[in-house]
């Protein structure tokens, strides 16, 4: 045999061998395929045997034609094996693919109650300006929620705040104001605090629960003015209704302030224009404010004529209604589920 | 307080004010006008008809033809009318088609009546809401042109305005009142002529303190009385003109004498009360405070027990009338009456209120004196009344009643003016603006307080009698920011020192301020749970009497001594709550009704104790805690114990226990519930299932989980030190172990003895011990009676050297000879 026959005979297996092998589908079988013609005795050694009938001078030509059949069938292997694992992956990929569009497996962490969160907004943008948290009972004395709050006994003032009282003839604050009371006791001036909580008043209808939560401030310090009064509600509303919120202070009543103002801030739903929620004003009533009434000082042992300060109030449900539209404030404490899940 | 703008216009000159205007201006004075109602305008087709021609109607016995001249405009028409009590020349009101009288609910068309045409109605009172009812038509007896809108020609056009007025401005219950501010906010006189009576002419013969005999007792109660009588009355219907001003604002009519005593009321806030004389025994008035065991018939035939406390007006026979509050009905005037004796006094504030509150008698009367009347204004309004008195009646009759000579007057003149000293610096520096000290004159003149320079700079002011709200610096310091107009106040930031503490005064013993600190602990704890997917309630602090039988509390359970309230709304709400648990059931339950019945809550709030309030947490779970298609996972009682301990991650409760507790709470399962305790035996709560017979009766068929933590034991266990330690650096041995364990015996039990072994360094399994985790727990068949196998995982590791299997060997044979020594558990 020649080195032309050789190289055409090994020729036409690696096309044989590449052809079975780019057949086959699975990694064993290609393994199989690859030995039977490179195994020890497969077909390309048998033919390995004919080489001692090339004549030497040839024999470099045939050595390199084997080398060459050995490195087509074996790329072709790899290629093979390749391409099985590529479609392996293939089908595993297929295997594995989901429906995306199923829902999530999702803790339904929520925001917490929508009081609450009132709350602390406006916990929030008081503690920013620099304003500590006091907190004190819910079971009074009539003292700390209205004498030393310059309500004298028998005032009709008493009447605006319809009082529950327990059968030790302790009461159920009225206001979180007897923890100003407190805080005056206990600190000494200046004081900036704010006082969130709960208080009790009987009534109840769709606008007026006999238990309700309150934020108050207080603030004491020397040459303290109305106008700083202003300018600290103003600063709150810009926070908390938005920047462009205006505000408007309407004098009015309260025992424990003088000068006493209502604050009403510039209708959000209507910016002004007058709406069903405003009762067409343009104006929302949100919060109660005034001087500290030299009264409650005396009763708090605070120098009036060398310090002065403000106080202001804001119902919690009130807002918390305004800003999620709620009609009713029995919602708020009846703890439904669908209510809640909301917020 | 309701307020007609043509009522106001006769003390000051409002006419030319726009209602809206003058309504906000009141309102950024601290006079909120609630509402503003316009009547009688827009009425342009009632106009002032002339009755021409009466005939009878052909055809029906009860019905008239009417012609009615209506002005040049419209001509004369023919109008049908079924009312008789008018006659040709008289002028009524008449409805054109296309009108609609305000007391009617249609509109007046052009209709045959039985074969007769009728271009229109001839309208009563009743129907114009003239008055609350009426008989026959509306005779018009006032001058005015045929053919004008009869409302307009009458000043009926009115517009009313509700006031809501502040406790402190008792000033302004009257006409007179908001009158005066309306002068100060515009500058506008007071038509003070109004105050200036005439003289009234008294009859000499019949001096009043000879008829009646006035003896005030209780000068505290009551320190000015005065007594006036009248003889020879007629009592008759009021004027049309006295009906019409009463009924604007709300008051309703009776007879002239109370109709004019009602008038005065609401035109200077003075309230005055009319006896019937000759049905007052003695006669006499004696001003005293109630005997006990008398009682007195009111006007609204309701009869009142009297208290030693009650100030009355007494005649020989007893209390006539509650003082300030209710006249009674034996003394009450009516038609018969002929002589009235006439009381205007000034009552005490308090002792009035009091009446009021105890008797539930809210009246026009005690509204004003409660909150102090004028006491400088008695006098005039007792002139008032008489002089209105006696005109209503000559003009009604042609023959005046007789005023008796003197009013007898019993008690000192009014206080004297109050002095108050103002300095404006100070009053510049509260507001935050500039006053000197003629700003401040005008201002506080514009009130009617006289001001005087004093000392120092300071003004003098002499505040009048009806403002009893201006006693102090500071009330004419807010007077001053209320007419400058609290608009008109700069804002200014107050002057603050950055991050400045608040200091406790050293005599403190309470502490208030909550530091950033212990919020965020509190935020932390509701964070968990809300991450845990728990939903946030709130529910009311209050519980009944039967919401303490429903959770079984014994008759010694400490949470029975709740807080009663001793004017409930309702009566599930007559106690302060000492759990939340009845709160949380009620949730539940009403989260059930809906429907609903997978159901996690918590909530933040307090128990009221004796002893103090107490910051808890409470908890409730039932039914799914996760919903979804790939499968539901049920809530069980660790899940609840997990969230609690989750939930306690800041704090050192490292060392505290979950037992089986000695005294289980009634309301849980007893085999199902834990309590919590520190290491030093405080209780933190407890977690547990909802007692099955307990679930029965409320109704809560799915298995409901509980937890109450008490948060202020919690946050006081404070927050362990966590030191660093170093990551091991040599390679972990795991070993499994299958322990048989006595099936009563509790896991805790376990788990201390493993950590006890732990804690011995020098024998051969503390020094390698790492962790150990619970895996499974199984009893079943392959398990024998009374046992159960629990999997546990331990981590054997050093921290010096690669752990070689003789030293696991050894700490193995350490561990399993302790267990089955220490808790009788043996490999399986």
């Amino acid at each position: 045999m020649d080195v032309v026959e050789l190289e055409g005979r090994l020729q036409k297996l690696a096309d044989e061998a590449v052809e079975a092998l780019s057949a086959v589908e699975e990694k064993e079988e290609a393994i199989q395929v690859k030995n039977r013609y490179l195994g020890r005795q497969g077909t390309v050694q048998e033919l390995m045997s004919v080489m001692r009938e090339i004549p030497n001078e040839q024999k470099p030509q045939a050595g390199r034609a084997i080398n060459r059949c050995k490195q087509q069938i074996e790329s072709s292997f790899e290629d093979q094996l390749k391409e099985i694992a590529e479609r392996e992956l293939q089908r595993r990929i297929e295997e594995e693919t989901v429906d995306v569009t199923l829902p999530g497996r999702k803790t339904s962490a929520g925001m917490g109650h929508p009081l609450r969160q009132v709350e602390r907004e406006l916990i929030a943008i008081f503690d920013a300006m620099g304003f500590e948290v006091a907190e004190g009972p819910e079971i009074e004395s009539d003292y700390y929620n209205f004498e030393a709050l310059n309500f004298p006994p028998d005032h009709p003032a008493r009447d605006m705040q319809d009082t529950f009282v327990l059968e030790d003839g302790r009461l159920l604050r009225t206001h979180t104001s007897p923890v100003q009371v407190r805080t005056m006791h206990a600190y000494e001036v200046p004081i900036r605090i704010i006082s969130p909580g709960r208080v009790y008043r009987c009534d109840s209808d769709l606008t007026h629960s006999p238990v309700f939560h309150q934020i108050e401030g207080l603030l004491i310090d020397e040459d303290v003015s109305m106008a700083d009064l202003k300018g600290t509600l103003t600063a709150f509303a810009k926070r908390f209704f938005g920047e462009g919120t205006k505000i408007r202070f309407r004098p009015s009543y309260f025992p424990f302030t003088e000068p006493s103002a209502e604050v009403d801030v510039e209708c959000i739903f209507c910016a002004g224009e007058g709406c069903r929620v405003c009762s067409r004003t343009g104006w929302l009533e949100v919060l109660g404010a005034g001087m500290v009434d030299p009264n409650v000082f005396e009763a708090s042992g605070i120098d009036a004529d060398r310090y002065s300060g403000f106080a202001f109030g804001l119902g919690v449900e009130r807002i918390a209604m305004l800003k999620r539209g709620i009609r009713d404030i029995r919602r708020f404490f009846e703890n439904d589920v669908r209510f809640l899940e909301q917020f | 307080m309701k307020i007609s703008i043509n009522w106001l216009d006769e003390w000051v000159e409002v006419s030319d004010l726009e209602p809206r205007e003058l309504a906000h201006r009141l309102t950024m004075a601290g006079l909120e006008v609630d509402s503003l109602e316009e009547i009688g305008g827009g009425h342009e087709d009632i106009v002032v008809g002339e009755i021409r021609q009466i005939e009878e109607h052909p055809k029906a016995d009860r019905l008239v033809i009417c012609k009615v001249d209506v002005g040049e405009k419209e001509g004369e028409r023919t109008i049908v009318c079924g009312a008789k009590n008018m006659s040709v020349g008289d002028r009524v009101p008449t409805a054109l088609p296309g009108s609609q009288p305000p007391g009617l609910d249609f509109e007046i068309g052009r209709r045959e009546v039985m074969g007769v045409e009728s271009g229109g109605m001839l309208c009563s009172e009743e129907e114009l809401e003239l008055a609350e009812e009426s008989e026959g038509l509306m005779i018009i007896e006032e001058d005015v042109a045929i053919g004008e809108p009869v409302f307009r020609a009458l000043g009926l056009e009115d517009t009313i305005l509700e006031i809501d007025l502040t406790p402190n401005r008792s000033d302004c219950l009257s006409h007179l009142g908001v009158a005066r501010e309306v002068s100060a906010l515009y500058d506008r006189p007071l038509r003070e002529q109004r105050l200036n009576i005439g003289a009234i002419e008294e009859d000499g013969s019949r001096p009043a303190g000879k008829i009646a005999d006035l003896t005030v007792i209780d000068d505290e109660g009551c320190p000015h009385y005065r007594m006036a009588i009248l003889e020879n009355l007629d009592v008759v219907d009021s004027p049309a003109w006295l009906k019409r001003r009463l009924l604007s604002v709300g008051v309703r009519t009776v007879n002239y004498v109370v109709d004019v005593t009602n008038y005065v009321l609401m035109d200077v806030g003075q309230p005055l009360h009319a006896f019937d004389l000759d049905r007052l025994e003695g006669p006499e008035i004696v001003v005293r405070r109630a005997e006990e065991g008398e009682t007195m018939v009111g006007i609204d035939h309701e009869e009142y027990e009297l208290g030693t406390d009650d100030l009355v007006i007494c005649d020989a026979r007893g209390p006539v009338a509650l003082a300030g509050v209710m006249g009674g009905e034996r003394t009450e005037v009516s038609e018969e009456t002929k002589r009235v004796l006439l009381e205007c006094a000034y009552f005490d504030p308090t002792s009035v209120r009091r009446a009021s509150k105890r008797h539930g008698l809210h009246t026009e009367s005690s509204h004003r004196f409660e909150r102090s009347i004028d006491a400088g204004g008695v006098e005039a309004a007792m002139e008032r009344t008489l002089e209105v008195l006696v005109r209503v009646q000559s003009e009604a009759t042609g023959v005046a009643p007789r005023v008796c000579a003197g009013v007898e007057v019993a008690g000192g003149a009014p206080k004297e003016l109050r002095q108050v000293e103002l300095d404006p610096e100070r009053a510049s520096s509260m507001v935050g603006v500039e006053f000197d000290a003629s700003q401040c004159r005008r201002l506080l003149e514009s009130l009617g307080i006289e001001v005087e320079a004093a000392d120092g700079g300071r003004l003098r002011c002499r505040v009048p009698s009806f403002r009893n709200d201006l006693d102090r610096p500071i009330d004419l310091v807010e007077e001053l920011a209320r007419l400058y107009g609290y608009d008109n106040i700069p804002t200014t930031l107050p002057r603050m020192a950055v991050a400045e503490k608040h200091v406790r005064r050293t005599e403190a013993k309470e502490q208030t301020i909550v530091s950033r600190h212990e919020r965020s602990q509190i935020d932390w704890v509701r964070t968990t749970l809300l991450e845990e997917g728990l939903l946030e309630a709130i529910s009311y602090s209050f519980m009944g009497d039967e919401d303490l039988d429903r959770l079984r509390l014994t008759d010694d359970d400490c949470r029975r001594k709740a807080a009663r309230v001793a004017n409930p709304l309702v009566k599930s709400q007559a106690r302060m709550r000492t759990t939340l648990m009845a709160s949380m059931l009620d949730s539940v339950q009403r989260n059930f009704a809906q429907s609903r019945s997978d159901v996690a809550l918590f909530e933040i709030g307090r128990r009221y104790f004796t002893s103090g309030e107490r910051r808890t947490v409470a908890l409730a779970v039932t039914g799914r805690r996760r919903r979804h298609w790939s499968g539901d996972r049920l809530w069980d009682f660790f899940d609840l114990k997990g969230v609690v301990e989750s939930m306690a991650t800041p704090w050192d409760v490292q060392g505290a226990s979950w037992t089986r507790p000695d005294e289980p709470e009634p309301f849980l399962h007893p085999g199902v519930q834990a309590v919590w305790k520190r290491r030093d035996g405080q209780i933190l709560g407890f977690v547990g299932q909802l007692h099955p017979a307990v679930a029965q009766q409320e109704e809560i068929d799915d298995p409901l989980y509980l937890a109450e933590i008490d948060l202020e034991t919690l946050i006081d266990t404070g927050s362990p030190n966590r030191l660093a330690r170093r990551p091991a650096k040599y390679p972990a041995v795991v070993r499994d172990y299958a322990l048989l364990y006595e099936r009563e015996r509790p896991y805790a039990e376990l788990k201390e003895a493993v950590e006890e072994l732990a804690q011995e360094d020098d024998e051969s399994f503390g020094p390698v011990f790492e962790t150990m985790e619970l895996f499974d727990v199984y009893q079943g068949e392959q398990v024998p009676q009374g046992y159960r196998s629990l999997a546990i995982k331990i981590t054997y590791r050093s921290d010096e050297r690669t752990l070689q299997e003789a030293d696991v060997e050894a700490a193995d044979r350490q561990l399993l000879s302790h267990l089955e020594a220490e808790v009788g558990a043996r490999l399986r």
